[in-house]
């Protein structure tokens, strides 16, 4: 990767301390696949450049190690370290054979006897709480000079699925603010069924929507599961014309979790929509709509139907008005 | 090695060497057994010279490598680690739990993996692995201490690893 890509995709990390880009260098150490390579290599360049400046920790002398290297190990017939060894007598080795041959060589496969979900997954959250922090450290002033949430998560995404990510900074501003009308007394209690749910849910803050299309009932829900990371509250609502959506307010116990999740797309483009400082993202998926938002912490909103844009843009500046 | 191979390979340890031992020590914090690791690396760079000259990305390379070496060397040590203590242990229970020939199966216990270092490893062999095990003592640390070449420390390591491997095809047959 250029340097300046680095600079550009990783910078959030230069916020972070030391100890903690250990962490995720340990983390990486520990798991059986390792994480992103590039990122790895960055976060090594940022901690010698800080041993290089005398911040921390100690810089050898390569050209002493390099002396040393030729006069002792350059001529060895077999390495000290042979990395072709694995155990099963400790927790550390459970599941994975070693082996020397790194990603693209032909000469020694590296294979794994068993998947260690646990430190992969640990990996997945300290990369991305440390790039949350980051960005909150790095972003945040930029993100409300343009009235943003600053806590909203940004995205990306491909022809076929959108994925929240770690916000980069840079912000796209579309979107409008639209005041809403008063609230009709069915959608009020629409808006209360669905408020106890995230109730149970454990959600204090008031995200269900206040306005719903003319005749709208609730035809399914509001139904709260909890799968073990994550609590999740769905409403089904059809309306007089018979189009119906979805409504569902995922609550995860890991702020990383909402990143780790995807919403299937089709081709055609995304558009960022801002309803009471929330930057929504609507999209299409075989004729149907989305849209989604989280808060870059823990929460993620998801409404999905057969509706047309305004109708989701109203129910969208409805919530938690 | 050729004098292009060479250049490259100083040019890459130039530019790796302080990154490999930071990625190195948050694992292993010991100087000398980082910086061993850390120049094994880049002998494992020599031997494959023309895979990581290839490589797209050499440095991501040699981090994998480094990566693979650490968790092997964490894996030998906690291996060894326990019955190597026991050894010196004069609590009764260190060989007690063993059977007529239980020695040949892997227990819970660790006194079958310390009899086969006391009855299959001379003393010296047994001092050597000791150190790199308990102690954390580079190899090159041992070259020096026992007056001999960091070659013949390998090859000293390499007949101890043998001889306990062969008590335990269930490690060798998953090396």
């Amino acid at each position: 990767m250029d340097q300046n890509d680095g600079q550009k995709k990783y910078g959030y990390l230069n916020q972070l301390s030391t100890t903690y880009l250990e962490g995720i260098l340990r983390a990486d150490i520990e798991s059986s696949e390792g994480g992103d390579e590039d990122m790895i290599l960055y976060i090594l360049e940022v901690i010698e450049q800080r041993k290089k400046n005398n911040q921390t920790g100690v810089f050898y002398d390569v050209d002493e190690a390099w002396e040393e290297f030729q006069d002792h190990y350059i001529g060895l017939e077999a390495p000290l370290y042979p990395a072709a060894i694995s155990g099963s007598d400790s927790e550390f080795d459970q599941g994975t054979v070693i082996s020397v041959s790194p990603p693209g060589s032909t000469e020694v496969k590296h294979r794994q006897s068993a998947p260690r979900r646990t430190s992969r997954t640990f990996l997945k959250r300290l990369i991305l709480v440390a790039a949350t922090i980051g960005v909150l450290l790095a972003g945040m002033v930029t993100a409300q000079a343009v009235g943003m949430d600053v806590f909203g998560a940004l995205a990306k995404w491909t022809d076929e699925v959108f994925r929240f990510v770690l916000p980069t900074g840079e912000y796209d501003e579309q979107g409008t603010e639209l005041k809403q009308a008063a609230i009709t007394p069915d959608a009020q209690e629409l808006h209360d069924a669905l408020q106890s749910a995230l109730d149970e849910c454990g959600i204090t803050e008031d995200l269900a929507p206040t306005w719903f299309p003319e005749g709208c009932a609730m035809v399914d829900g509001p139904e709260v599961t909890e799968t073990g990371y994550m609590w999740k509250a769905f409403c089904k609502y059809l309306d007089y014309d018979e189009t119906s959506f979805v409504l569902t307010v995922q609550r995860y116990d890991e702020p990383a979790f909402p990143q780790l999740e995807s919403t299937e797309k089709d081709s055609s483009s995304v558009e960022p929509y801002i309803a009471n400082g929330r930057l929504f993202y609507i999209m299409s998926n075989n004729h149907l709509l989305n849209a989604v938002w989280s808060d870059g912490q823990s929460t993620v909103i998801t409404i999905a139907g057969d509706i047309s844009i305004e109708v989701l843009k109203n129910i969208l500046k409805s919530i938690g008005e | 090695v050729t004098f292009q191979q060479k250049k490259f390979l100083e040019e890459l340890y130039q530019e790796n060497f302080n990154r490999i031992m930071v990625y190195i020590q948050v694992r292993v914090k010991e100087v000398e057994t980082a910086k061993d690791i850390a120049q094994d690396t880049f002998y494992e760079a020599v031997r494959q010279i023309e895979t990581v000259m290839s490589h797209e990305k050499p440095a991501a390379w040699l981090t994998q490598v480094a990566r693979n070496k650490v968790c092997a060397y964490m894996r030998f040590c906690q291996r060894w680690l326990r019955p190597l203590l026991s050894l010196d242990s004069e609590l009764p229970e260190a060989f007690s739990a063993v059977e007529e020939d239980g020695y040949r199966k892997i227990d819970n216990g660790y006194s079958d993996l310390a009899k086969i270092i006391q009855e299959n490893l001379t003393e010296q062999e047994r001092y050597l692995l000791k150190q790199i095990v308990v102690n954390r003592v580079g190899y090159l640390r041992m070259a020096k201490e026992l007056n001999i070449s960091l070659s013949m420390v390998e090859k000293r390591m390499a007949k101890i690893r043998a001889t306990l491997l062969s008590y335990y095809p269930e490690f060798k047959k998953i090396n």
